[in-house]
């Protein structure tokens, strides 16, 4: 009640305003105009009637082509994170750094280094370095509330570093194991 | 009555136990470990009493210092929740000998019916059908592969002591018995500190009911119907119903007059859960007996009007049912949904972190048991769920539109959460028809990735107004014409504020 507002919807803007956000890395650019007293957002083109009719901390109720909304938002750092019907949608306010992707088997090539795939306590480490692996062997057993998940090999490799022992905590996106592929034997 | 009762449990099922402890004018004591300072069962609570660091095995399974603060705090009986010590006979054996109540069964009851082993044994000498088993596998590997073979391919490998889905894994092929024999006991001896597993025979697509029961210390039982829990990840339930869909009502009178024979055999008191697996021809097995309150119990309490945590206390203080089988009324039908921190998309993993904003649905017919709020953790050393949300209706289609309207007035951020794959699960079609089988999420669900979003340009202009609202005089695209009271709104220039 106390931090409720009602914005005067003739007044939401005076000008004409362009903001870009990010998603997944890819860019959503947001237009503002005003026409008459709705305004014509446009998303990367797009464009749809919009008022906003009333915001309070951390929800704003927005009405898109007749359809009235409420969307909880709430910053975390550089992202805003936004939920409407139910469903979270996830934006940076800034664009994306040049790093390179951590994503396990993305596009079939060989990730030099295992990263725990969520926070949890390392049951056990299956290898050693040095240990030559198969694919889909088991490397490092990793539990996380309560269940336990195998990470495996997945290609032939030599371990070179491993960085946890059993019974670390870990956090999601830390390194785990470093190896290097093994080329598969040439059969002549 | 009692006067003060501690709750052995975190969460949302602790918060639910206070709210009815409160009611009956009974003082609560809360217990924490070190990773659940922010969480709210702890101010749902009279007192609170942290009992260990964030480990289960040393704070919320931990018996002398769950015990220890029990004392200290002058409670005169404790109620366990379900999961950690709740079905634990040592547990509520200590309860006993240091002279207070155990909400619960009696301990023997528990050794009884708690060692699923045993528990068979029992309810086969009933003439009551059990899943076929083997009771003691062998370690030696080559000896075991013979007794799962004469068993018969696929096999379900289960922890002998507790449940919930930790420790089993379904075997297809004799390759992946051995290792999937050992992770089971690791998991069992994580979760319930006894290693012991045995073997039975998987029935496929079959559908998972259980049948609620109440009895009192003077060997007055009465059923509270059915509860269809088949659609499970992991073998852990999701979303819950009642009635079943799979179950008619001569066959309700079988499972339930079943249910029944069993408790009274064990000498059954305080509240209980029968578990049964029906097969597609509707022959039924006994699986085994939840000796606790269950997570799911909501929907029961909506279709018979009954507040099981109420009768749970009273039995434990002494006091009789006070009403019979004749007295309870099952009316409509109610749904529960289980809103979990977990990635749907990529297999169900945890996905613990710090609730931004929660904002739970109401209404009608609509009921929330929440664990969490804004600003508070979701730690990763427990079970991921974060809230139940419940709905009755007159009928089930009632019910179902109820849940998928108060799915999409719910919001979460911070966790990736379950809500997405929930919204589109209570309205597919399958669904709707009641095609509850256990089968259900990997004949319509296998590899789920989040359909298309319908208000990506709303959830854009809310983030860029919601950064230019909060941001402070430096922010960037608009000018401040006076700083002096400048409010968010008044940041942007043209905004007015009307109250």
């Amino acid at each position: 009640m106390a931090n409720y507002f009602l914005v005067d919807r003739s007044v939401l803007l005076n000008t004409s305003m362009k903001t870009t956000l990010y998603a997944d890395g890819e860019e959503l650019t947001l237009e503002y105009n005003k026409d008459g007293d709705t305004y014509d957002v446009a998303l990367n083109g797009k464009s749809r009637r919009t008022q906003v009719v009333a915001s309070r901390d951390g929800a704003v109720t927005l009405i898109v082509d007749g359809n009235p909304l409420q969307a909880y938002v709430v910053r975390d750092g550089t992202r805003s994170l936004v939920s409407i019907a139910g469903l979270p949608y996830e934006f940076d306010h800034e664009p994306p750094k040049q790093s390179r992707t951590r994503q396990r088997g993305a596009g079939g090539s060989f990730e030099p280094e295992i990263l725990s795939p969520m926070p949890g306590k390392i049951l056990e480490v299956k290898i050693a370095e040095g240990e030559t692996v198969e694919a889909g062997q088991t490397l490092i057993l990793l539990e996380a509330m309560k269940m336990e998940n195998a990470l495996t090999a997945e290609g032939s490799a030599r371990i070179t570093k491993i960085h946890v022992s059993d019974g670390d905590l870990v956090d999601l996106g830390q390194v785990l194991v470093e190896l290097v592929e093994l080329e598969p034997l040439e059969t002549e | 009555m009692f006067k003060k009762i501690l709750i052995a449990n975190r969460g949302e099922i602790a918060t639910r136990i206070a709210r009815t402890c409160r009611e009956m004018d009974i003082a609560v004591v809360a217990v924490y470990s070190e990773a659940d300072r922010s969480s709210p069962h702890l101010y749902a609570a009279d007192e609170a009493v942290c009992v260990g660091p964030a480990l289960a095995s040393e704070s919320y399974l931990n018996i002398e210092a769950v015990l220890a603060a029990a004392q200290r705090t002058g409670a005169d009986a404790i109620h366990p929740g379900y999961g950690f010590l709740s079905e634990n006979a040592t547990f509520a054996r200590a309860v006993h000998a240091a002279g207070l109540t155990f909400i619960g069964p009696s301990p023997e009851a528990l050794s009884a019916i708690g060692n699923k082993i045993f528990a068979r044994q029992t309810v086969t000498k009933l003439g009551i059908p059990v899943i076929p088993a083997l009771e003691n596998p062998a370690s030696n590997p080559a000896v075991l592969h013979e007794q799962v073979k004469s068993l018969g391919y696929p096999v379900l490998i289960k922890a002998a002591a507790g449940g919930g889905g930790k420790g089993m894994r379904v075997v297809r092929q004799e390759a992946e018995l051995v290792e999937a024999v050992s992770t089971a006991q690791r998991e069992a001896l994580a979760a319930f500190a006894e290693g012991a597993v045995y073997v039975e025979r998987f029935i496929e697509r079959p559908h998972h009911v259980e049948v609620q029961i109440l009895g009192d210390t003077t060997g007055h039982l009465v059923h509270l119907g059915e509860r269809e829990c088949s659609i499970q990840r992991r073998y852990q339930k999701i979303v819950e119903e009642t009635p079943s869909p799979a179950v008619s009502q001569s066959l309700r009178n079988k499972l339930t007059m079943a249910a029944l024979t069993i408790a009274q055999a064990a000498g059954y008191y305080n509240a209980g859960t029968v578990e049964f697996i029906l097969d597609a021809e509707g022959n039924f097995y006994f699986l085994e007996v939840n000796a606790r309150l269950q997570v799911e119990h909501p929907i029961t309490e909506w279709v018979t009007g009954l507040d099981l945590v109420r009768e749970q206390i009273r039995i434990a203080a002494g006091e009789s049912l006070g009403f019979s089988q004749d007295d309870v009324h099952l009316t409509g039908h109610a749904i529960e949904c289980r809103l979990y921190a977990e990635d749907a998309a990529h297999g169900f993993l945890p996905s613990p972190g710090k609730v931004l904003a929660w904002h739970a649905p109401h209404g009608p017919g609509v009921r929330v048991d929440a664990g969490v709020e804004s600003q508070t953790d979701v730690p990763v050393h427990y079970d991921p769920l974060m809230a139940k949300i419940s709905t009755w209706g007159t009928d089930r289609e009632q019910s179902r539109r109820r849940m998928a309207g108060a799915l999409r007035q719910t919001a979460i951020l911070g966790p990736t959460t379950n809500l997405p794959f929930l919204i589109e699960l209570i309205d597919h079609p399958a669904f709707t028809a009641g095609e509850t089988h256990t089968a259900f999420l990997p004949d319509y669900f296998s590899d789920w990735q989040p359909g298309e979003k319908p208000h990506t340009l709303a959830a854009v202009l809310a983030a860029a107004l919601h950064r230019s609202l909060s941001s402070s005089g430096s922010a960037g695209e608009t000018s401040l014409p006076s700083a002096q009271t400048a409010t968010p709104w008044q940041q942007l220039g043209g905004w007015r504020i009307t109250s």
